[in-house]
């Protein structure tokens, strides 16, 4: 039985190994050179200088480097509420007995994932243009002109903008995350809660959403992930500006490898961007779970 | 049994199809084929590019493969602009550089010092090259007396269009001669319903290359600019003057001079604003001449040509930047057969009349040396009315192409917060010089 369990195992490894090899050479081994880099003043070429941990220190007194960061959490804080929240609530409206055709909405209401942020950029850049964007040419329709803002020039209103595109892209895709987690969550409670006199939000907020707790820790560490390694959508749709009011801790890290050649540096960055990104799912985990996890 | 060998093969077979596809394009360089040497060279001149070279260059090329069959081949590898430099910064961190590439004055002086480019000083001279040149066309791309790049076109940059028929739909008579009274003619073509000056800011370059290189320096002059280029430390970015360019930019930002959409639209459609008729001004570059004249024949026949205007200052005098900004680039791992195959092209296929001819009559842009013959009746009319505007102004330098890249970074970003009013003109300044020291 022992011996039939452990060809079973070694099998199973030798078909996890090609797999796990393109995981090592794609993933973890750049994080290894990334960090190697990050203890040089390397700028591109054959010249590699090592100057300990300089960049850390200099990265530490970087205005710049943090004020990126703080946009990352400002991303974080509002797509935790809206993606997490919206999809909370069509995850609900499916479960609705009233809802017809539940598998085409959610098809529908997904289709945004499946699409290149690139191309959704592009897109919404279009969509926020104050002269012949869609929200503006609506706006004109019903005569409100003064409402027309400059979605994407404003420095407040850039990442609200920004995050009402990526809620309507990600919406979706945690609805269908948290549908699935609904499904797991027995009639019985709720029905109990119904007899006791509960409505609707009252057993949603008490019964379904403490419930749900597992999935919704799930949900947050992929927004935060999301959040902290966002890239194309802010390079399309604002490129970072206007200013730097919408750069991010990614785009940051790659204007100094990429614009400034600055390697090293920009390694030590990306560094600081995978350990605050960690601290940062691990406190959502703490506080979500109640400090159980 | 069969059934289970079967499962494993199909298993064994996607893995390997797997890895094979994760490993697919590692792989992907010029050979020498048999005993034709190869240069691989690339660039942004493609098929429907603003810049339009493509067809002069391509024909560069063909001539010199045909001419040398069997013996030099010249690749060439085109690629967008917009993807261009980051993908030579890409291959220039993995010292993957390519044989033969274009490179803005910036890099070649970074690349060059880094080692990673031929030093062309000895070549050049060698091949004639230097006696060919107009004077002083090296500078953009020479550091410390060495050479890293050739240009091929000198252009001049951060000149306005300007629409007649919305100025004098505005009322205004005269070209405004400072920038108070830009930004009092400001209020008349916004209260007309025009954007005043046009501007696509989104890639960064544009307020800096076509607006502020050449807004400045009404106000600090070419010595100046020249000291900060050669950081000597005399000129300082925290310098009385420069401030108050920057103080003076910043008035034309808040004022609403620019479209307020700068930041998330980028230069061609800054043009496409004032080729519609809605700007009134543009703040342009040469080969956008070309397009204004063939995109826009009835908007071209009504523009004129101007220059910033500054403080109003007595040694406030009009400047329009002159800059090859692009230059030609040898990798410094060529093999001696593959210098003389890329020397061979730049001087006889290159830095040629029939190149300058053709450069000039299809594309009005000036080559990087003189041209005794060609047609002048094909110089479109926005580039005569520029030629002829230009004689009474001095002509500057490029920042976008003079300045390092630490103080371009923050540079670029900071004059799009100037113009918000985000940041002052002195934290501006100070950041600016801050950067600058890093690289002293």
């Amino acid at each position: 039985m022992n011996k039939k369990i452990e060809i079973k195992t070694s099998t199973a490894y030798k078909y996890i190994m090609p797999s796990f090899i393109v995981f090592c050479i794609a993933l973890i081994m750049p994080i290894f050179i990334a960090l190697g880099i990050s203890f040089t003043s390397w700028r591109g070429g054959p010249v590699i200088e090592w100057n300990g941990i300089d960049n850390y220190i200099s990265i530490l007194k970087d205005d710049s480097f943090w004020e990126a960061f703080l946009h990352n959490l400002q991303f974080i804080v509002t797509l935790m509420i809206s993606q997490i929240g919206c999809a909370f609530a069509l995850a609900l409206i499916y479960q609705s007995k009233f809802i017809k055709l539940k598998e085409v909405h959610r098809r529908i209401v997904f289709l945004p994932a499946i699409l290149a942020p690139l191309v959704v950029g592009a897109v919404w850049q279009l969509v926020y243009r104050t002269d012949i964007g869609f929200i503006a040419g609506i706006l004109e329709k019903i005569g409100k002109e003064e409402w027309i803002l400059p979605w994407l020039d404003d420095v407040n209103l850039v990442i609200p903008a920004i995050c009402i595109t990526l809620t309507w892209q990600y919406v979706g895709q945690y609805s269908i995350i948290l549908t699935a987690g609904m499904q797991n969550i027995g009639p019985e409670l709720s029905e109990a809660a119904q007899i006791d006199g509960a409505n609707a939000f009252q057993r949603a907020m008490h019964i379904t959403f403490p419930l749900l707790k597992p999935t919704i820790i799930v949900c947050s560490t992929m927004c935060i992930a999301g959040c902290m390694k966002m890239f194309d959508i802010i390079i399309s749709m604002s490129g970072g500006g206007p200013g730097s009011a919408s750069v991010v801790t990614a785009v940051y890290a790659y204007e100094l490898a990429f614009v400034s050649q600055r390697l090293g540096y920009a390694s030590a960055a990306a560094i600081c961007m995978v350990i605050l990104s960690l601290t940062m799912i691990i406190i959502s985990r703490k506080l979500l779970s109640g400090g159980d996890d | 049994m069969k059934k289970c060998i079967f499962k494993k093969l199909i298993c064994v077979g996607m893995s390997l199809t797997m890895v094979g596809a994760a490993l697919v394009g590692c792989s992907a360089t010029a050979e020498v084929s048999g005993e034709v040497v190869e240069v691989v060279f690339s660039n942004f001149h493609e098929e429907g590019a603003s810049s339009n070279m493509y067809g002069i260059l391509n024909d560069a090329v063909t001539r010199f493969n045909e001419d040398f069959e069997g013996v030099y081949k010249i690749v060439n590898e085109q690629m967008p602009q917009e993807t261009y430099e980051t993908n030579i910064s890409t291959q220039a961190a993995a010292d993957e550089l390519p044989d033969m590439f274009i490179l803005k004055g910036t890099q070649s002086k970074e690349y060059g010092e880094m080692g990673m480019l031929m030093d062309l000083t000895e070549p050049i001279s060698e091949w004639g090259i230097d006696e060919v040149l107009r004077d002083g066309v090296l500078d953009e791309h020479s550091i410390n007396g060495s050479v890293y790049g050739i240009p091929y076109k000198t252009e001049s940059y951060g000149y306005l269009f300007y629409n007649t028929e919305i100025f004098a739909e505005a009322g205004i008579e005269e070209f405004p001669q400072t920038v108070d009274e830009l930004i009092a003619a400001s209020e008349k073509i916004t209260a007309a319903g025009y954007t005043t000056v046009a501007l696509g800011d989104k890639d960064l370059w544009p307020a800096d290359s076509l607006t502020f290189s050449s807004f400045v320096n009404k106000y600090v002059g070419n010595d100046w600019t020249q000291e900060i280029v050669d950081k000597t430390g005399e000129s300082k970015f925290t310098d009385e003057e420069f401030i108050a360019a920057l103080t003076d930019f910043q008035k034309l930002g808040t004022s609403g001079v620019f479209n307020s959409n700068y930041s998330s639209i980028d230069n061609d459609e800054a043009l496409q604003l004032y080729m519609n008729g809605e700007a009134a001004i543009k703040s342009a570059g040469e080969w956008e001449n070309t397009t204004l004249n063939n995109t826009a024949p009835e908007i071209a026949e009504v523009t004129e040509i101007a220059f910033w205007p500054g403080s109003g200052t007595d040694n406030a005098i009009d400047s329009v930047e002159q800059s090859s900004a692009w230059g030609m680039a040898l990798n410094s791992n060529l093999t001696d057969e593959q210098k003389e195959c890329a020397m061979e092209f730049l001087t006889n296929y290159v830095i040629t009349d029939e190149w300058g001819q053709a450069s000039l009559e299809e594309n009005n842009v000036t080559p990087a040396w003189e041209v005794t013959e060609y047609d002048e009746s094909t110089l479109n009319p926005i580039s005569a009315k520029l030629i002829a505007a230009s004689e009474e102004a001095v002509g500057c330098a490029n920042w976008d192409v003079v300045l390092t890249v630490s103080v371009k970074t923050v540079y670029q970003r900071g004059l799009q917060e100037l113009l918000l009013g985000q940041t002052t003109p002195e934290e501006l300044g100070a950041d600016m010089q801050e950067a600058f020291e890093l690289d002293l």
